[in-house]
């Protein structure tokens, strides 16, 4: 089977083989009602001969031939006379006879018979009258019949014949014509590059059979878009959040070299290791946020303890906490279970206690707690920070955003975006409160393992 | 010379300070556009350094308030976005020249320098008065080709009168220019300094306009 893969030869074959079928149809049909309508025209034509010849033969004496044969040719007068031939016989003997008929009685049967004479198919008409003895035999060769068939038939099929380039071309024609909205849309798509994705508008009208097409087309458009809108601001921010504290590296490190102070050197460099710090932070935070945020889910999960993972954490995480004297507690059911992967989670539970811990002031308090609310289990980390303020509150999950009042705090602004993308892999969700002392309650409620 | 110096981020603003305290000027460090925006009101600057991504109000709006009060103090703004755009939003805004991040502290120095020097309607780098000239590069002066030492005080003082020749300066702003308002300043220092430059460089010099301030002559 041979695959077409234009539409338009596809349409153009079928209909050629629609036209194919109805040609072939009208073909036979025509071909059968001429044979049948020429078979009784010449029939009767035979049989009206032979009532001529009877009425000829009772008139004229016949014992002698009266015509001569040879002058027989001379007064045809159409091409398909020719072949007709005739016997008139009188007392079972022929008394005349036509220069193509034989010499032999042609039939022996009343009416009409089919006698082969000579390797010829014969049509013959035999008229007996009977008050004279005498018998008519008008007879004709198929062949001539059947040649004026093939031409009636011949005839009346050349239009149509001729008609099937000339539909077809026209159909040709019809369906390019039909498939010029594809062309012009596919100008308009090719058109398109990231830089330049807005929505097709054409000035023409839409056929009905690509408006779907269009409409899913410039629906992905605009999801592209704002797609790479998000890829180039991210872009953009994490450059500058990396330019930020290479300069500053390099400003402190230059104001080292610059100085014979010693002390002047020292904060310098203190100042350089402190910016390396962060740059470092920095590069971990996008590398995470990089691995997770093109999966669309987690190739490996198992079961959890969230209590002992938040233990481990915790432990992890007790130097920084110490430095500023902040008491860490964990309080919660030991069993409860979650499915989750392993490395997501620890980042997340660290996540919110490095910011609990970050945000709080030295002397505070961070508490941790884990419980099981009907099929959900609750992880919530209060702190004792200031807070975030209300009209934050909404874009500390974007990308690099940092509340208004925490300038002064070491961070990246990706790691409440972390968490969350995080928990959204987990189908986790992520509520933002605060306690009666002000500080930040984040509690993010997983689905609890049966 | 007074520097204010706008910057968020707290090592590199601490670094920029500590480059500019290196070359003897005298710098105020704030870190937000709304703190920014008051000090330039209420206190008078030779130069701005200023960022564009600031919190509570942006560099670029801190630039229109300036500019709308025809205040033509020289800014250079720092910007960490090499998004051309950027630049020219600032420059088109009235800023001076832009560096971006990370730089060279010795190009935002000569950069700093030039602009002074603009500022002041100068277009070569020394200061010259008679027989004396200075050189705010390298930080040195000379009388009759001879050097003189100063202490960083002395030449600061000496720079803002010779830039600012035949105009009185009040003690209390030239202790703001000098100081700035960070550090606590003795009642007479200004006195005391001034008394040390006339013992180096003669007492014609810098004349006392009693109850108001000092000032060197235009010759």
């Amino acid at each position: 089977m041979i695959k077409i893969k234009s539409i338009r030869n596809k349409i153009l074959v079928w209909v050629f083989l629609l036209f194919l079928a109805i040609w072939g149809g009208i073909s036979y049909a025509t071909f059968y009602q001429s044979s049948h309508e020429v078979e009784e025209l010449f029939d009767s034509e035979l049989a009206q001969a032979a009532g001529v010849l009877s009425q000829f033969a009772s008139v004229v004496d016949l014992s002698h031939p009266m015509i001569d044969p040879k002058l027989q040719k001379d007064i045809y007068g159409h091409r398909y006379e020719k072949k007709i031939a005739f016997q008139i016989l009188g007392n079972n003997t022929l008394n005349l006879h036509s220069a193509n008929a034989p010499t032999t009685i042609m039939s022996n049967t009343a009416g009409f018979s089919d006698q082969i004479i000579n390797n010829n198919l014969w049509r013959v008409f035999r008229l007996n009258v009977k008050e004279q003895n005498q018998v008519i035999i008008t007879a004709e060769r198929y062949d001539v019949r059947n040649e004026l068939i093939h031409e009636i038939t011949k005839n009346s099929l050349y239009p149509l014949t001729l008609m099937i380039p000339i539909l077809l071309f026209i159909i040709w024609v019809g369906i390019d014509r039909g498939l010029s909205p594809i062309r012009k849309l596919a100008k308009q798509i090719r058109q398109r590059s990231p830089e330049k994705l807005e929505p097709i508008s054409v000035n023409f009208e839409i056929p009905n059979e690509i408006t779907p097409l269009f409409s899913a087309l410039n629906s992905l458009f605009g999801k592209l878009k704002a797609a790479f809108e998000r890829e180039r601001r991210f872009t953009s921010d994490a450059s500058h959040e990396l330019q930020t504290p290479l300069a500053s590296i390099k400003t402190q490190a230059q104001v080292a070299i610059r100085s014979d102070n010693k002390d002047t050197q020292r904060h310098a460099l203190e100042k350089v290791v402190e910016g390396i710090d962060r740059a470092t932070h920095m590069v971990q935070q996008l590398l995470s946020l990089a691995r997770l945020e093109p999966l669309t889910s987690l190739d490996e999960t198992s079961d959890l303890n969230l209590y002992s993972l938040t233990q481990t954490v915790i432990s992890e995480l007790d130097a920084e906490s110490h430095k500023k004297n902040i008491e860490l507690s964990l309080d919660g059911e030991e069993s409860i279970q979650i499915k989750g992967n392993q490395p997501a989670i620890e980042i997340l539970i660290s996540n919110l206690l490095s910011n609990a811990i970050r945000y709080s002031p030295e002397q505070g308090h961070v508490d941790v707690a884990i419980k099981k609310v009907s099929d959900r289990v609750q992880l919530s980390v209060s702190d004792s920070g200031p807070g975030i303020p209300e009209q934050d509150i909404k874009r500390v999950f974007e990308r690099f955003y940092r509340g208004q009042n925490c300038q002064h705090i070491l961070g990246s602004g990706l790691g409440l975006s972390i968490t969350q993308r995080i928990a959204e892999l987990h189908n986790a969700t992520i509520n933002l409160s605060h306690n009666p002392d002000n500080g930040l309650v984040v509690t993010v409620e997983f689905v609890a393992k049966n | 010379m007074r520097i204010l110096l706008v910057e968020d981020d707290p090592i590199l603003g601490d670094g920029i300070k500590s480059g500019l305290l290196q070359d003897h000027y005298n710098v105020d460090w704030l870190t937000d556009g709304g703190q920014a925006s008051q000090a330039l009101q209420t206190d008078s600057y030779d130069l701005l350094l200023l960022d564009l991504n600031l919190p509570v109000k942006s560099g670029i709006d801190i630039l229109k308030q300036i500019r709308k009060t025809g205040n033509a103090l020289p800014v250079l703004i720092l910007t960490a976005r090499d998004a051309t755009e950027d630049r020219i939003k600032g420059l088109d805004m009235g800023a001076d020249d832009y560096l971006t991040k990370p730089f060279d502290l010795d190009e935002l120095l000569a950069r700093i320098r030039a602009l002074l020097r603009r500022s002041k309607g100068r277009t070569t780098p020394t200061l010259t008065h008679g027989e004396l000239e200075l050189n705010p590069v390298e930080h040195t002066l000379s009388m009759s080709n001879k050097p003189v030492d100063l202490s960083p005080v002395e030449f600061q003082l000496l720079q803002l009168l010779l830039e600012n020749r035949g105009r009185v300066f009040p003690k209390k702003q030239m202790e703001d220019n000098i100081y700035g308002w960070n550090k606590e300043v003795d009642s007479n220092a200004i006195e005391v300094h001034i008394h040390h430059l006339r013992k180096k460089l003669g007492n014609d010099l810098i004349r006392t306009i009693r109850g108001v301030g000092y000032v060197i002559d235009k010759q």
